[in-house]
């Protein structure tokens, strides 16, 4: 792996940069491996980077169906926050968060956060006890979150209508939280992955798994058979299909979630915005668009669309608080397949497969939690020992009764 | 935006329903006797299935009354609908040569929706596990 520096910068500069070497190998897929991470997105990549990083962990592949971040971290509009409510929550996310801000000094690829502060606006009294409750909460978990007044909003989103439809009685404020370059993270986690042997396998689908006395054996792939013993599945959207590919079922709805951008315009927007009230969220991207995300779709769905009917509801609201927007052309629309969680936390656990954990149910907020999710995966996969941030997180939780329930902090979570 | 066919007003658009999700998971039929895990399986666990799919839907700024929905979740395309007092919608002939990449798992129980003997499920062929079967 050459090192990006300014004088690698400089040295291919003068080559007019034409001979910057592949960030990544295309690994013809071998017939056996000690652990195969099945997708390739943000957590499957970070996992597989964790498990050759710091774990040890030799022989080990990811198994891509289509292109690397190709699904919903590529997708999403990138918000990287911690203010959850439940400790559980606060543990892994913020754990999450602590790893984005040294990640692109340890990958060697600048993965772009940018802590520009949250801004989580209340509509009504309800918001506000609300937030409040939460703001309490996350400071007992050591995340520094700060209520503030509609004056305080007022300054820093000049733009914004405080007294429409919508009125803004005041906001929460995360003032290191922010967004950073979703491909990147991808990318990043893949090139420092391959650096350390792992063979990231593109356009190379699961299609069944061979499971024996309750135990991972194989799986069959479009590239064929991989044998196998340890396998951790991070494919958002596709779980349950994954899942039944090994006999059992999810607790998990797949539903489209979309997002749209703007025409690019001059910095309007610091910070990011947004609001659970209305399901809208909001941040400007270093190329100027506005980044619009909006709300999952009430039906289950794998076609990658989103349902006009949501984007109409979430565009009204939007335009009633930044009157601005209403000239602004849009120019992309888009949705992934998110996997939903009937406590809106994510599913880090062992199955009843032996060898097979699954990473899941991040829903509409995954893309935070990307670091802290691969790491204590790995650990997981490399210990067969559930880490102790993730170990509430298992499946048993939906028996049990022992639910991380976030699904009250916020409907959408992102 | 998506057009739905309420049995009983026709043709109205999407933002009228509300979708309730998977149609025919059985009620357990004693709840006194379920453990944590039967009621666990019961409340939470979904096919949430790529494919075909049986959904309860509600006219809900309509007539308000509850209907099966038959809808392949690949494409969105709904295939029939039913009241309650009717057969589940069935796979039209064909499509699953159609489409040979789609699954078409049964629903759970036919009884789950209507109680209704005469409600018998689709004649598709399952060869793979149904795990629920046996659930009372
Ligand atoms: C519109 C939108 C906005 C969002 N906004 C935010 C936000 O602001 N902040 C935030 O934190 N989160 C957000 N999210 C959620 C976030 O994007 C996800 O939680 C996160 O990216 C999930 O990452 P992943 O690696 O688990 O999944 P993915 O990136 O979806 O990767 C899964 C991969 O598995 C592959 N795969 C599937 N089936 C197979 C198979 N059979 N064989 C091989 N490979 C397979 C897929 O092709 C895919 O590439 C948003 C999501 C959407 C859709
Ligand atoms: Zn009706």
């Amino acid at each position: 792996m050459t090192r990006y520096s300014l004088w690698s910068l400089l040295r291919h500069a003068r080559k007019g940069h034409e001979h910057w070497p592949r960030a990544w190998r295309s690994p013809v897929l071998r017939s056996a491996y000690d652990i195969v991470i099945v997708g390739g997105g943000g957590h499957g990549l970070a996992t597989a980077y964790y498990l050759a990083q710091e774990f040890g962990a030799k022989k080990i592949a990811v198994l891509e169906k289509g292109w690397l971040g190709g699904g919903n971290t590529g997708r999403n509009t990138t918000i990287v926050r911690s203010g959850y409510l439940q400790d559980e929550s606060a543990k892994i996310y913020q754990h999450g968060l602590e790893l984005f801000e040294t990640l692109s000094r340890k990958l060697n690829f600048n993965v772009m956060f940018s802590a520009r502060g949250l801004l989580q606006l209340a509509h009504s009294v309800h918001d506000l006890q609300e937030q409040a409750r939460r703001e309490q909460a996350c400071r007992l978990n050591g995340i520094d979150i700060e209520m503030i007044s509609p004056e305080r909003v007022q300054h820093m989103l000049p733009e914004i209508n405080l007294d429409g439809r919508f009125p803004v009685m005041g906001a929460a404020y995360q003032h290191n939280a922010g967004n950073a370059r979703h491909d990147a993270v991808a990318w990043g986690y893949a090139r420092g992955a391959d650096a350390l042997g792992v063979d990231i396998v593109q356009n190379c689908e699961v299609k069944s798994m061979v499971v024996k006395k309750g135990r991972i054996e194989a799986l069959e792939t479009s590239h064929g058979t991989v044998k196998t013993g340890r396998v951790g599945v991070a494919v958002a959207g596709h779980s349950s299909v994954l899942a039944a590919m090994a006999g059992f079922r999810l607790p998990l709805a797949s539903v489209p979630l979309q997002a749209l951008v703007s025409e690019p315009i001059k910095p309007v927007l610091n910070h990011v915005v947004m609001s659970n009230g209305v399901h809208v969220y909001l941040s400007q991207s270093d190329k100027g668009e506005l980044v619009v995300g909006a709300g999952a779709d009430q039906y289950t769905s794998y076609a990658q669309r989103g349902s006009f009917a949501t984007m109409d509801q979430i565009l009204a609201p939007l335009v009633e608080l930044f009157p601005y927007i209403a000239r602004l052309r849009m120019l992309r629309q888009w949705a992934g397949i998110v996997d939903i969680t009937p406590d809106r936390s994510p599913i880090i656990s062992k199955t009843p497969v032996e060898g097979l954990f699954v990473n899941a149910g991040w829903g509409t907020g995954g893309f935070k939690a990307t670091a802290g999710s691969g790491h204590v995966f790995a650990s997981s996969l490399a210990n067969n020992r559930m880490h102790p941030i993730a170990a509430p997180f298992s499946i048993d939780r939906f028996y049990s009764g022992a639910v991380i329930d976030e699904g009250s902090a916020a409907g959408v979570a992102h | 935006m998506l057009q739905v066919r309420c049995p009983w007003c026709g043709e109205r658009e999407e933002t009228e329903f509300s979708c309730h999700g998977e149609a025919c998971v059985p009620r357990p039929e004693n709840p006194d006797a379920l453990d944590d895990r039967a009621w666990g399986e019961y409340l939470f666990f979904k096919e949430n299935v790529k494919g075909l799919t049986w959904e309860r839907w509600e006219h809900a700024f309509g007539c308000r009354r509850w209907f099966v929905a038959l809808r392949d979740n690949v494409s969105d395309t709904f295939l029939g609908f039913a009241k309650p007092s009717e057969p589940l919608p069935s796979v039209p002939k064909g499509y699953r040569q159609a489409r040979s990449c789609v699954s078409i798992p049964l629903p759970r129980s036919a009884k789950g929706w209507a109680g209704d003997k005469k409600t018998v499920a689709p004649s598709t062929s399952r060869t793979d596990k149904q795990p629920d079967k046996k659930q009372p």
